[in-house]
């Protein structure tokens, strides 16, 4: 294949069929905005959205990066404490036995009622938006994880056997690395909810140096045009967080993997 | 004489739960000696020459390496498939062995290692999933043969190749064979390639497994190809398939089994064309 036409199965295969859907998208919301005939306040059409956004561009981009900046560390909390967590499950059955459910709970807590007491600990700021945010993603790295450095190949584990390799050297030389595509199936999942969980944040952290995209949407309930924006900022920030998640993943993590499929 | 047998079985049995796998297995192999393996799926050899090599252990009877119990450091397995870690590239494959075994990477020996079973230096860097099957077997051989151990045991390592790579393959083994002065212990299932690759070929039979009868190649070694097309080699198969069969017919006839078992294995005499020599201890 040359280089030029692989530009063009890049742009059909890659970039045209989501620029459709929201083309599509688009018709959809105006059509029904010009059909319902409801007032802004309730169903602002795209073009009242876009002048809003652009009257207060500097705003929502600053409470985009500020949201983006909790995320990206509730993120790092849930990768470094998921990742641990999942080490140590790994190391005996009682383990995870015993301390499972409690991972469970972190999941099915409803996080709306935890922030409050987040927010009372650590006190309104970035610092509890990030916790939240870790929170909410933190039980898919934990349960991919596991499952990844459980599932060994049988055959390797067997030549990890042959070689009496002690149970350090099994878990840095075979289970780490083979549980990588579980991790960044994990990863993917935790992305998207790292963002949802500083938005939520944020609902409850209202500090003028922390006016994420959350706090926004809280405040902005009457300023309907303004708040749709922000909800889509913060929707596009989820989808950026995970494009660039996956792609350093497979890129990065991945590169060695044969049941990667791609055409699918 | 016991002394001089390499790998000696004693009253070798294993089970899986109630399932008599291997029963009273008594078997030795001698120093430098290259013998096959063949039987009927299920006989246990898969499982024998994994008590050998420490990965299962007898559920009764003692295998011995060199008159000693604790032989690790000698043996090389290689399995039915490659098993190659598929983020390595295929020098740090042949390398594990010294990394898990916390000695320092020889890397010198490695890549001489990866050239004695054919892969070639621009290929060293290359991922598995970029290598073919054939490839795939010659670094797990290679990583094998890294430690440069004394004893290596292969599981039907050329089974998934089609025939002409792996008579290819059989016969570079044969080479690494003679100038490493290897003991080698190779199970197959195809009689062919058992009889064009050793100088022995053990046959078992099921139900519990056991050794039925050691035949004798008469070949000189190295072998060339065209051996496969003389009538030495016909009747070498026709006797292989004969202890086979009678391997077969004995698994499904178990009254039968006693009598083989005497007839075939515990006395020379009545042995015919096959060799106790080295089969069985006294």
């Amino acid at each position: 294949m040359t280089k030029k036409s692989s530009y063009w199965v890049a742009f059909f295969g890659v970039v045209l069929p989501p620029m459709i859907a929201i083309v599509v998208l688009m018709i959809i919301w105006t059509t029904v905005k010009v059909i319902s005939q409801y007032p802004d306040y309730i169903l602002p059409s795209p073009l009242t959205v876009t002048n809003a956004f652009w009257e207060n561009r500097g705003e929502i981009l600053r409470s985009t990066w500020l949201t983006f900046l909790s995320a990206i560390g509730g993120l790092s909390l849930s990768i470094v404490v998921g990742t641990s967590v999942s080490i140590l499950f790994c190391q005996a059955k009682w383990i995870r036995r015993g301390l499972f459910p409690l991972a469970i709970f972190l999941q099915t807590v409803p996080i709306v009622a935890v922030a409050p007491i987040v927010v009372l600990w650590l006190d309104e700021g970035m610092i509890a938006t990030m916790f939240i945010s870790f929170l909410v993603s933190v039980f898919p790295i934990i349960t991919n994880t596991t499952t990844g450095l459980l599932n060994v190949d049988n055959g390797l584990y067997e030549l990890f056997r042959l070689y009496d390799a002690s149970r350090f050297q099994r878990l840095i030389r075979l289970q780490i690395p083979s549980a990588l595509p579980n991790f960044v199936t994990g990863l993917k999942v935790a992305s998207g909810m790292s963002v949802l969980g500083a938005v939520v944040g944020e609902f409850f952290c209202a500090t003028l140096a922390n006016k994420g995209l959350g706090r926004q949407i809280f405040e902005l309930k009457d300023q309907a045009p303004i708040m749709f924006a922000c909800i889509f900022f913060s929707t596009m920030l989820g989808v950026a967080t995970f494009s660039v998640v996956s792609w350093i993943g497979e890129r990065f993590l991945l590169f060695w993997d044969e049941k990667k499929i791609s055409n699918l | 004489m016991s002394d001089a047998f390499e790998i000696q079985i004693e009253n070798v049995s294993k089970n899986f739960g109630d399932q008599p796998i291997l029963g009273d297995v008594n078997f030795g192999i001698r120093k430098g000696e290259f013998l096959s393996i063949v039987g009927p799926s299920g006989c246990g050899k898969s499982t024998l020459l994994r008590m050998i090599a420490g990965l299962e252990q007898p559920t009764t009877g003692k295998i011995k390496i060199n008159r000693k119990a604790n032989h690790k450091q000698q043996i090389a397995f290689v399995f039915q498939e490659a098993n190659l870690l598929p983020w390595l590239n295929a020098f740090e494959n042949v390398a594990l062995p010294f990394r898990i075994t916390k000695q320092v990477v020889d890397a010198h020996l490695v890549a001489e290692t990866l050239e004695l079973v054919g892969i070639e230096k621009q290929d060293f860097k290359k991922l598995p999933k970029q290598l073919s099957g054939g490839m795939k077997m010659r670094v797990s051989i290679a990583r094998a043969l890294v430690l440069r151990p004394k004893i290596l045991l292969l599981d039907e390592p050329f089974a998934a190749l089609d025939d002409l790579l792996r008579t290819q393959l059989d016969q570079e083994l044969v080479k690494i064979w003679g100038r490493d002065q290897l003991t080698v212990l190779f199970v197959t299932h195809n009689i062919s390639e058992a009889i064009f690759i050793s100088q022995k070929v053990a046959v078992m039979q099921t139900g519990p497994g056991r050794i039925r009868q050691t035949i004798d190649i008469p070949f000189a070694i190295p072998r060339e190809n065209q051996i496969k097309t003389t009538t030495d080699f016909a009747k070498c198969f026709a006797t292989v398939s004969a202890a086979l069969e009678g391997a077969a017919t004995s698994a499904r006839d178990p009254r039968k089994t006693d009598q083989t078992q005497n007839d075939g294995t515990r006395s020379p005499a009545n042995s015919g064309g096959a060799s106790n020599s080295i089969g069985e201890l006294p």
